[in-house]
């Protein structure tokens, strides 16, 4: 029976973490309405335009609206504007995940008419670990969603907001209390008092009872490991109530899906039930940088199978070896160089330190995949490098400056997000602090941007807002609104810079075409300079230690030698004042293979790592579709690039199976090991590398399905992961009382599904609930909450009832199926036929009403006797 | 706004939010101290902070959790647009007192405001 309160959801996009606030969050609630309350729905989201959500609004004419997305005080998204056209939320219910809507859109869209309007005072915050939000702090703001999951069940406003406040409320007690984490509680804290109501409190659809209790499972963050076990915590909330979860059981799973571990739910505050499982350590793939592990709980009933994944970083520990050098030109503007001696090194997050020695050298054991993150020098501002044992050291370029249109806003119009991107700047000193004083100079963070000044005036000086600049220094960008979808001549002003595309130019020049894709460009930003210098470091490509006094010649693309340097104490040499132009490098070591570079272009490159190969060692280049999984004996291989062995026999080996995330939002990729360069498909093999070579594998797509089974019926395959051929077809069937199938995302009714696993895939079986009967009724001298009378219930739900007792009487016991039972509200689950009885009694009368009781009848009788023996 | 509560009552108050105990929380003799520096303290009152303090407060806080949550991003939906934030970037946009800044300073505030609310029900009780 469909819902006769129509349900819309806007979430448009506009950012990466808008993507993920809008698309994650607002799927889930989509999700909930279409598949489990079975409303009208209606969704608008990706690339929507202004006037689609402008003419979708009376034509659909939901009775609850819930906006996800960025607000200011009087408008959201660039939809509503001041307050202009919030008069089409007349007569709705609306919900504005939103910031600062609450301030002034509230009011306005209330005295047009609009029911009710929740939204936020104030900017709405999460915390998270990891980003995109699926960290161990994503549920706790997803759970936002229920207000508008109970308005659509028929609760009121007031009574949604306040039933979600005490679920985020439960979650503020763990992080408070169980965590101990008081960045989530202050975040919770501010989120819970910006959120507001403007109009009727009381304003509710005619509802509508869900038809099952969707469960989300998912990890709250390991929270310790031993030698042998990493212990994770595990979260279960029922989507529709605050259902005790306690006793179920939870499976996990490796990626092969072998059963690895189990656990119990052993805990609950309010509505969110724990457990904690113990993965053994002996189960994560030591090749691959993460392990994802499947939980999967099925507890049946209304509450079906609830399936989350578990991602598990490798243990694996890394050695980091790197320098630290301070660069930067003395007042007579001259280049120096010098290590950063008893420097403490640190990476981005202070999870492990070291101290360099008297030439600027640290090294460092970190676990594994950090050995990617650039280390702090304290002391000086933003980045040095980290280099590396592994990955090999390649040539970087100097600059980057990239800007990126944000396709999607509503009104045919959209946001122009503009960025100076000065990152990666491998060899780069720590100073920049020492602005001025360096080869590059990092403009002053006032760049502007231009956009089609003729004919869009209104995008002229867009100045980059300061506090962009973060304390890398490396981000400065300018958000433009309501550009109109079309070409567009964008000019960015770089007074004393140049684009390396077009040197000749003080700025930047492009023509946009702003249209509904996601469109990319980059560009490097130099300081306008007639030659180039080109920093050159040398080291030994085994031991990384820097080469001193080494002789480098600088040839010309005929292989002329055009000039010679040498290296300084420090492995570094520069060859200064270059015309713009195409060169090579040539070091001729005693000791060492020779070096001739590849063609360097004098104004794209700034720094060079040049390794030198030992005489005796063997180049080996690892070429793999897949990176970081190849081990070769004990050691792994962090990436594609070369490594220098000993001549000799090596053992290399891969894993079966690699699971990885790309993209925004995160697309899970899977991969099965196909075969090695010569055909061969085992996952291991000898090889002896006696000259240089090139050795490859490869890996061929393996999407994942994902099945999962709601209610009670069967499925064949049973419900859990799999991993499929890529293309390959699949049936899929369930058994009687199946309703539907949710394959993803779409309704079908056929109960066999023929799935062409050209993707990853997630389907989900729901099943007519199976329903009880209860039978209530009560003896003279009360009532019960709910009445006697028979009601029909899902298996699996529970019920409360109340034995109310008439005055004069008092609640005795209840018997239930023929059992005694005295607590009075008395909760009950139900999974067979019950039938209730609430027994009262008269309440006994007090001692002097007795006696007088008492007394009559004798009072009575002497005045009989009296009568009698006076006749 | 002042507040007084016996050791007892703050003991008990940091056994129903354990989370609070190095959260600073008010300036005495010009150093941030926090629930559990009071009871060392063995300081019954305090006051609550002003704007002023609140940005000093805020700046120590940050400096806290930056070791004890190294990884913690804070994610904020700004007028601007959607702002990410590491634990360091935090402490210079509080530093700096940038519009960013403004914001961690208000949150930081509800957030000081809703602890001496529930002190304040500690005390009641």
């Amino acid at each position: 029976m469909p819902y006769e309160d129509r349900f819309m959801l806007v979430a448009p996009h506009y950012d990466d973490t808008a993507i993920w606030f809008c698309m994650v969050w607002g799927s889930y609630i989509e999700k909930v309405a279409k598949f489990n309350l079975n409303c009208n729905t209606k969704v608008l989201k990706y690339n929507i335009t202004k006037e689609m959500i402008e003419s979708e609004i009376p034509r659909f004419d939901p009775k609850v609206f819930y906006a996800i997305g960025h607000g200011k005080e009087n408008s959201y998204q660039g939809w509503i504007n001041a307050c202009e056209n919030d008069d089409l939320l007349a007569g709705r219910i609306c919900n504005f995940l939103s910031c600062l809507t609450g301030k002034e859109l509230g009011s306005s869209a209330v005295s047009k008419g609009c029911l009710a309007y929740i939204g936020y005072n104030e900017v709405f915050g999460w915390v998270d670990s990891e980003y995109p939000p699926f960290g161990r702090y994503h549920w706790t703001w997803m759970d936002f969603n229920l207000i508008t999951s109970y308005i659509l069940r028929g609760f009121t406003v007031r009574e949604a907001v306040e039933k979600t406040k005490k679920r985020i409320t439960d979650w503020m007690e763990f992080w408070d209390v169980v965590m101990e984490d008081p960045d989530v509680v202050q975040a919770i804290i501010n989120d819970l008092n910006a959120l507001v109501i403007h109009g009727d409190e009381n304003a509710k659809t005619e509802g509508f009872e869900p038809l099952f209790h969707e469960v989300a499972i998912f990890p709250i963050g390991p929270d310790e490991e031993s030698d042998e076990y990493i212990y994770v915590r595990i979260g279960l909330t029922c989507q529709v109530d605050d259902c005790d979860l306690t006793n179920v059981s939870i499976k996990v799973l490796d990626e092969g899906l072998n059963q690895v571990s189990s656990a119990t739910v052993d805990s609950r505050i309010g509505g969110i039930n724990f457990a904690r499982v113990a993965i053994p350590k002996s189960a994560l793939n030591t090749m691959a940088a993460s392990t994802t592990f499947t939980i999967i709980a099925d507890i049946g009933g209304i509450h079906g199978t609830a399936v989350g994944f578990v991602k598990v970083s490798s243990r694996l520990p890394v050695t980091l070896t790197g320098y630290v050098w301070k660069y930067y030109r003395n007042e007579l503007g001259e280049i120096v160089i010098e290590p950063a001696t008893n420097a403490r090194v640190y990476d981005y997050w202070k999870t492990f330190e070291a101290i360099t020695d008297e030439n600027g050298k640290y090294e460092v054991v970190v676990p594994a995949r950090t050995y990617y993150m650039c280390s702090s020098l304290e002391g000086w501002l933003g980045f040095c490098t980290a280099v590396p044992v592994s990955p090999t050291p390649t040539t970087q370029f100097r600059a980057r400056c990239d800007g990126f249109v944000i396709p999607y806003a509503p009104d045919g119009h959209t946001q122009l997000l503009l960025g100076v991107d000065v990152q990666w700047l491998p060899i780069w000193p720590p100073g920049w602090g020492e602005l001025g004083k360096t080869n590059f100079e990092v403009p002053d963070w006032k760049v502007v941007f231009w956009l089609d000044g003729v004919n869009y005036g209104n995008a002229k000086d867009v100045m980059s807002p300061l506090y962009w600049v973060n304390h890398s220094i490396s981000f400065a960008s300018a958000i433009i609104t309501n550009v109109p979808e079309g070409k567009h001549e964008l000019r960015i002003d770089y007074e004393g810079y140049y684009i390396v595309s077009e040197p000749e130019k003080d700025y930047y020049t492009k023509t946009l075409d702003i249209s509904g894709t996601f469109s990319y460009y980059g560009c490097a930003l130099f300081k306008r300079k007639e030659s180039e210098d080109i920093c050159i470091r040398v080291f030994d490509a085994v031991t990384l230690d820097s080469m001193p006094n080494i002789k480098l010649e600088l040839l010309d693309e005929s292989n002329t030698v055009i000039a010679t340097t040498r290296t300084d104490r420090l492995g570094h040499a520069w060859f200064t004042d270059l015309p713009i132009a195409n060169y090579r490098i040539r070091a001729t070591i005693p000791g060492y293979r020779e070096l001739i570079t590849d063609v360097l272009k004098a104004n794209e490159i700034w720094g060079v790592y040049l390794p030198v190969i030992p005489e005796g060692r063997l180049k080996v280049r690892v070429n793999s579709n897949i990176q970081h999984y190849l081990k070769i004996g004990d050691e792994r291989i962090m990436a594609n690039g070369d490594f220098y062995p000993l001549p000799g026999t090596y053992t290399l080996t891969v894993p079966r199976l690699v699971i990885e995330e790309q993209k925004v939002p995160p697309d899970i990729l899977t991969h099965m090991f196909a075969s090695w360069w010569d055909g061969d498909a085992s996952t291991s093999k000898e090889v002896y590398l006696g000259r240089d070579m090139e050795l490859s594998e490869s890996y061929r797509s393996a999407p994942r399905l994902i099945i999962r089974a709601v209610g009670k019926g069967s499925v064949n395959p049973s419900p859990g992961v799999y991993y499929r051929e890529l293309n390959e077809s699949l049936l899929i069937s369930a058994g009687p009382n199946l309703l539907y199938w949710d394959v993803d995302g779409e309704r079908v009714y056929e109960n066999t599904i023929n799935l062409i696993m050209d993707k990853n895939h997630t389907v989900t079986a729901y099943f007519s609930p199976i329903e009880y009967t209860l039978q209530i009724s009560s003896t003279e001298g009360g009532i019960t909450d709910p009445p006697p009378g028979t009601y029909r219930y899902p298996e699996g739900s529970t019920v409360t009832v109340r034995a109310i007792p008439n005055d004069g009487y008092e609640f005795d016991y209840w018997q239930l199926n023929g059992e005694i039972l005295i607590d009075n509200p008395i909760s009950l689950t139900i999974n067979k036929d019950l039938s209730l009885t609430a027994y009262f009694t008269p309440i006994a009368p007090p001692i002097t009403r007795r006696i007088g009781i008492f007394l009559i009848p004798i009072a009575i009788g002497a005045i009989l006797e009296l009568k009698r023996r006076t006749s | 706004m002042k507040i007084t509560l016996s050791a007892n009552e703050l003991r008990s108050f940091l056994a129903s939010h354990p989370s609070l105990e190095d959260v600073p929380i008010s300036i005495l003799n010009g150093k941030p101290i926090s629930i559990s520096d009071v009871l060392r303290l063995g300081k019954v009152t305090f006051e609550f902070p002003s704007d002023d303090e609140i940005w000093e407060l805020a700046l120590e806080y940050c400096s806290r959790i930056l070791t004890k949550y190294p990884e913690k991003k804070l994610f904020l939906m700004t007028r601007e647009g959607a702002v990410e934030l590491s634990v360091i970037d935090r402490i210079e946009h509080l530093r700096k007192r940038t519009e960013i800044g403004k914001i961690l300073h208000k949150m930081y505030k509800t957030f000081l405001t809703e602890i001496f609310r529930w002190m304040s029900l500690a005390v009641r009780r």
